[in-house]
């Protein structure tokens, strides 16, 4: 266990050095929130609640929408992939670790260190420069922390098996590309699951994405109190298990038969 | 035109050099081209599910706003085949690679047009063309010839202010090449907030955007005239007209900034 934790700090350690970067992103993630606020705001214009959600909720959404695309690594992450490509995981998988947690930690400690150092600052401006609401009982927010943390590792189980496509092809690129325009869509990132028509929304209910920002956020909302939210909890943990497994497997296989570049 | 004449052939040269490169990995060409055009379609389909779901912002309507849309679109994608070379800029600069570019014995800047020409933008542009044929399925429109004509204004001035946004973001690599995300503010971010009428945001954000980095000039006042939209600015009636000049000045201006940038350019030695 003690290897895992070391790993994860190490990893967010790793990403202590990129400040300027990071401070680069904080402004862009805070601009296109503030852009989400102020179109939300004309588009609400008289209406009280659209979807379940007021223009306040839909305010606060936007912005916790923005603070937890790093978190939830939105825009796919291809460090595995290229490791794969560039044959730099021989040394990986020659560790006495597992080859699986050990990605799994690398990734919780780059989750963590966005949670930290971008998620939170993107939060506080947009709560200042719009006020947010309050999750309505700490019972809400202790639930919407443990979303957060489902959100996390179905993010990173599902991004394992993609990024393990690099083991099949070397020009995984494309493919994760694809498949992320599908996470993107889903998870409610782009606009809240609330107001797509009811079709798209079954099928988003059906897949596991919801659970990068839809579901967290809503139960920060308390629009999902722990009633509601215990099917959706149960739906997401099979999903999980499903893709543990399917993780696991695919690196069995795909490692048994992998000849790697070296370099 | 003799200058035309010898780089014209050499342009195309380089980007049919650049396409059989990309065509290698056979794989990863087509699902880039694919999710090209379908995370941009994301964009679109956001507009058409928030406007069918809340009918009209800032008083624009479905159509007009897949208009707005599709114009800013099909600017930036343009834009981005052109010039998009300049948006990673910063990694040349900080890997030393464009010192290579500064020996080779042709135009800093016709190089930087042809190194990363992704073929995979023109899913993009698809993308943005179905906007613009949905706008007008929508509208109903009747335009005069002149009409017509401005409107093909429009796309090429949004092209110059997108280009001249991205040949600016490749400039603030020579002095920050850590901080490049936040150009991303401007140009990704700029088709972002293009895509809805200029007056639903606050009036110093529109003076920003009129005066300083004239992105209302991309679709916003072009639209005004060519919707028949009322001026919520009530802003002198050849505004729409003047985006032509904004955007060639604004076009030499980056390019102006940009040459100081490149005789100034130090080497990071790597």
């Amino acid at each position: 266990m003690g290897v895992y934790w070391h790993l994860a700090v190490k990893s967010f350690q790793k990403h202590l050095a990129y400040r300027a970067a990071n401070l680069a992103g904080i402004a862009t993630n805070a601009f296109f929130g503030a852009v989400y606020v102020i179109v939300y705001t004309a588009l609400f214009s008289g209406r009280s609640e659209v979807g379940g959600l007021t223009l306040e909720d839909t305010i606060t959404y936007a912005i916790l929408a923005q603070s937890l695309l790093m978190v939830m690594s939105a825009f796919g992450n291809r460090e595995l992939s290229e490791a794969i490509v560039k044959g730099a995981i021989a040394v990986d998988l020659a560790r006495p670790v597992d080859f699986y947690l050990y990605w799994a930690s690398i990734d919780l400690g780059r989750a963590a260190y966005y949670l930290v150092f971008r998620g939170l600052p993107t939060f506080a401006i947009g709560a200042l420069l719009f006020g947010v609401e309050l999750p309505p009982s700490v019972g809400a927010f202790a639930l919407f922390l443990g979303a957060l943390a489902l959100g996390v590792v179905v993010s990173f189980a599902f991004r394992f098996i993609t990024n393990s496509l690099a083991f099949w092809t070397t020009d995984a690129r494309g493919l994760l590309y694809l498949t992320n325009t599908v996470i993107m869509f889903f998870s409610g990132f782009i606009v809240p699951l609330n107001f797509f028509p009811p079709q798209l929304q079954s099928i988003a209910n059906a897949l596991p994405f919801r659970a990068l920002a839809q579901l967290p956020i809503n139960v920060y909302l308390g629009k999902a109190a722990l009633p509601e939210v215990l099917p959706a909890v149960a739906n997401l943990l099979v999903w999980l298990v499903a893709l543990v497994v399917i993780g696991r497997v695919v690196l069995t296989r795909m490692v048994r038969r992998v000849t790697l570049a070296g370099g | 035109m003799a200058r035309v004449r010898h780089y014209l052939p050499l342009y195309f040269r380089l980007i049919s050099a650049q396409l059989r490169s990309q065509m290698q990995y056979r794989v990863s060409f087509v699902a880039d081209l694919a999710g090209n055009f379908l995370i941009t379609l994301l964009d679109l389909a956001m507009v058409g599910i928030l406007l069918t779901r809340f009918s009209a912002v800032g008083g624009w309507t479905l159509g007009e706003v897949l208009f707005l849309y599709g114009a800013s679109s099909v600017s930036f994608s343009v834009a981005e085949l052109l010039v998009g070379g300049f948006d990673d800029f910063d990694a040349w600069v900080v890997r030393g690679e464009f010192d290579q570019v500064l020996l080779r014995p042709l135009p800093v800047t016709f190089q930087m047009m042809t190194a990363r020409f992704h073929v995979r933008r023109i899913g993009r542009l698809a993308q943005a063309i179905i906007a613009l044929i949905l706008a007008f399925s929508l509208l109903n429109l009747h335009w005069t010839t002149f009409q017509i004509a401005f409107f093909g204004v429009m796309l090429a001035g949004g092209a110059l202010l997108f280009m001249s946004i991205f040949i600016a973001g490749a400039t603030f690599s020579f002095w920050a090449p850590q901080a490049h995300e936040a150009i991303n503010i401007f140009s990704y971010g700029g088709q972002f907030m293009t895509t809805y009428p200029m007056h639903i945001y606050q009036q110093w954000v529109v003076s920003f955007f009129t005066f300083v980095i004239p992105m209302a000039f991309i679709n916003y006042y072009p639209s005004l005239y060519l919707l028949g939209k009322p001026d919520p600015f009530g802003l002198p009636a050849f505004m729409p007209f003047l985006s032509p000049v904004v955007a060639v000045v604004a076009f030499r201006i980056t390019i102006a900034l940009w040459r100081i940038g490149v005789r100034r350019y130090q080497s990071t030695g790597t």
